[in-house]
């Protein structure tokens, strides 16, 4: 049996069915694979801090670094690289971690690493007829892992997650346009392991006094204390794309230029909705909506999406995102590119687990 | 530390050499979609890796779901391509399966119509 499932034909990537779901800029996609990706990006920050390349789940729920109060947000420029593998067939660990650079209106400039993030992942569900795939996952952003001064939190957040993913393929040939549709979500809850930071500040103040031509100097002495509670906050996203692949494929051929059809035209949105222990958060919701589009090659893809605020706590202007993602299942098909213990059954369900037509 | 795993990763990714990848339809004949007169005789894929003989597999049905293939896919490995022959058609609605094997043992698989006119 064991030699059946390791000789028996891959999956990877995130192919449901006909359909392929390419890796999305602003939310995770639905399958796990074997990928490297890296994102780029630009935008004015938020007082709650979400950086311009942004991709994991933790970093915007409300609770992330960067400046507050009445000081101009900066201009954040970050990377970030994700590598995720596969474990089985169905269960992948990825690692992520991203550097920012923060430059505020004025010229005052940092810049470091992101926290560190680990996510675990298992694909639970595919259902290759309905074009309907769905995964959980446990995201940990590892507290002081990162600089303080691009707003690193030091401590660890935990963000369980459900993705999912449906096409829209199995709707009647009448309708044959709509079929390359396709919709992509994720939910969860951010958790951070402290409720609250607390930033003792000693100052010491000199004063000199002349009477009478005496100079008297009198010091003072005064702690302040600041607290800064982290709220529980929901966090979900999703993307709505329309494959030119698909179009080409399965609908029709209308005979375009290539490089058109391996377009994938998407718009993402993403949301962090501060829920609970929100005294010095307050509970508005921040997110953006991000149009742009994809282009699928054979090893990799490249992507390229705008980050529109939703409000003025969500940026106070347009930035951008570029991608450049990796299929080390293709690139090493017989390596690192697999799972490391492939003798383990799959979640497929439906017909698709045999390759005859009867 | 960081700096030292990514560039490692770039640097194989760059030296992967003969990397294969997911066989994802090209092109066909008929064409995706379309419509053809007269009927054609078979059914012709062009994949975008090379593909294997083995669980490489075209079926075509009528609008009753009745197959018109006569089976027997015939694969040109070198040409990424397939091939199955057909019995006669008369107009109508025809609809082509697939599944297809790449020679790195990933596997795709997809569907779409073509019509007979008179």
């Amino acid at each position: 049996m064991a030699a059946f499932f390791a000789t028996s034909p891959a999956f990877a990537h995130c192919f449901v069915g006909p359909r392929f779901f390419p890796s999305t800029l602003a939310v995770h996609d639905p399958c796990v694979n074997d990928e490297l990706s890296f994102i780029g990006g630009s935008g004015l920050g938020a007082s709650h801090g979400h950086g311009g390349g942004g991709h994991g789940d933790g970093h915007e729920d409300g609770h992330g670094g960067g400046v507050g109060g009445d000081v101009a947000p900066p201009r954040d420029y970050g990377i970030v690289g994700e590598w995720q593998k596969r474990i089985t067939q169905d269960f992948a660990v990825s690692v992520e971690s991203g550097w920012t650079r923060l430059h505020a209106i004025g010229g005052a400039s940092a810049s470091g690493w992101n926290n560190f993030e680990t996510s675990f992942q298992y694909q639970f569900l595919t259902a290759p007829e309905a074009e309907f795939v769905a995964k959980a996952g446990l995201s940990v952003e590892w507290g002081a892992t990162g600089n303080r001064s691009v707003g690193a939190e030091r401590f660890t957040s935990l963000t369980p997650m459900i993705y999912f993913g449906k096409g829209f393929g199995d709707l009647p040939d009448s309708v044959g346009y709509l079929r390359p549709f396709a919709v992509t979500g994720q939910f969860g809850y951010s958790v951070p392991t402290w409720g609250r930071t607390v930033t003792s500040e000693v100052h010491h103040e000199v004063e000199e006094e002349v009477e009478d031509g005496e100079t008297h100097v009198h010091e003072h002495t005064e702690l302040h204390q600041s607290v800064e509670r982290h709220p529980y906050a929901f966090v979900w996203g999703a993307a709505v794309q329309y494959s030119l692949p698909y179009l080409k494929a399965q609908v029709i051929d209308l005979e375009l230029p290539d490089f058109i059809n391996r377009l994938t035209p998407l718009v993402e949105v993403k949301f962090a909705q501060p829920f609970t222990n929100t005294l010095t958060s307050g509970r508005q919701l921040v997110g953006t909506v991000n149009p742009g589009v994809i282009w699928t090659g054979q090893y990799f893809q490249l992507g390229a999406e705008a980050i529109i605020p939703i409000n003025r706590a969500s940026g106070k202007s347009v930035g951008w995102m570029l991608q450049l993602h990796f299929y080390l299942d293709d690139i090493f098909p017989t390596t690192i590119g697999r799972p490391i213990i492939q003798a383990v059954l799959p979640t497929t369900i439906g017909q698709p687990t045999s390759l005859s037509f009867e | 530390m960081r700096q030292t795993v990514i560039v490692a990763l770039l640097a194989s990714l760059y030296g992967a050499g003969g990397a294969q990848a997911h066989a994802s339809l090209d092109h066909a004949e008929p064409r995706v979609g379309n419509t053809v007169s007269p009927a054609p005789s078979t059914v012709t894929l062009w994949f975008t890796q090379n593909i294997e003989q083995a669980f490489t597999t075209i079926a075509v049905f009528n609008s009753a779901g009745a197959r018109v293939d006569i089976g027997g896919t015939h694969v040109s490995t070198e040409e990424s391509r397939a091939q199955v022959r057909l019995k006669a058609c008369p107009p109508g609605v025809y609809r082509v399966r697939w599944r297809a094997l790449s020679v790195d043992t990933h596997k795709t698989e997809g569907s779409f119509t073509f019509v007979v006119s008179p």
